[in-house]
């Protein structure tokens, strides 16, 4: 539990952290990184909404599914993201500043949806779920 | 041993309402509507009534009645009725 609330205080320090980086983001001129801002306001609104009835589930069976789901799914974003700045960089689609503001900015945020991920876990599964939850996520 | 469980489910439950208050001020943060996420009750208000006029009258009587008193004060107006004899009762 101690870990958990840790988890929770990380996450939201790093998500006020790096508002201003998104806004810098949006007022770049470039379009990559104006798209990519709003993308991440998206990722964050599609991690909330799914883990929400964690908080009231009526399946208590689901909730294992839900969260593991939200963790690879924060991954995947993550894996995406990389490869589309990567390729966007390439083809000068971005500058050297937006480049770093970029990959800062996604470093944090996905650290913090991984804390607060991880702190759903250790608050709403069981022991054994936990041990295969991080069996599977260290895997 | 139960009351350690107690405190211990407690305390859980704690944690759970800072972190659904920890999503709250993240939404705000970064602009984000937080209806889209919390539909019903903000999680704030989830251990209490808020500040009703209910609640706020009665933290008022229960202020100046006395705690053993189970009666309830009933405020009714006075209506003040003339008599036949000219004089006025209430």
């Amino acid at each position: 539990m101690i870990l958990a609330s840790r988890n929770i205080m990380n996450a939201t320090k790093n998500f006020e952290s790096i508002r201003p980086g998104i806004d810098d983001l949006e007022s770049s001129d470039a379009g990559f990184p104006n798209r990519q801002a709003s993308r991440f306001r998206k990722r964050l609104l599609s991690l909330l909404t799914e883990t929400g009835p964690a908080f009231s589930p009526a399946d208590p069976g689901g909730l294992y599914q839900t969260i593991t789901h939200a963790f690879e799914k924060i991954e995947a974003e993550d894996n995406r993201f990389i490869e589309e700045t990567v390729k966007a960089s390439s083809a000068g689609d971005i500058g050297e500043n937006d480049l770093s503001g970029l990959f800062l900015v996604n470093r944090l945020f996905t650290q913090a949806c991984r804390m607060m991920v991880f702190s759903m876990k250790d608050l709403l599964l069981t022991p054994e779920q936990i041990l295969s939850f991080n069996r599977k996520t260290s895997s | 041993m139960e009351e350690i469980d107690a405190a211990s489910i407690a305390l859980k439950n704690e944690i759970i309402h800072l972190l659904q208050e920890c999503q709250l001020y993240t939404l705000r943060c970064l602009g984000l509507d937080e209806k889209l996420v919390f539909d019903d009750r903000l999680p704030f208000e989830k251990t209490g009534a808020g500040n009703c006029l209910t609640r706020i009258f009665s933290t008022a009587f229960s202020s100046f009645i006395h705690p053993s008193s189970h009666i309830i004060p009933v405020f009714r107006p006075i209506i003040w009725k003339r008599k036949k004899s000219g004089n006025w009762s209430e």
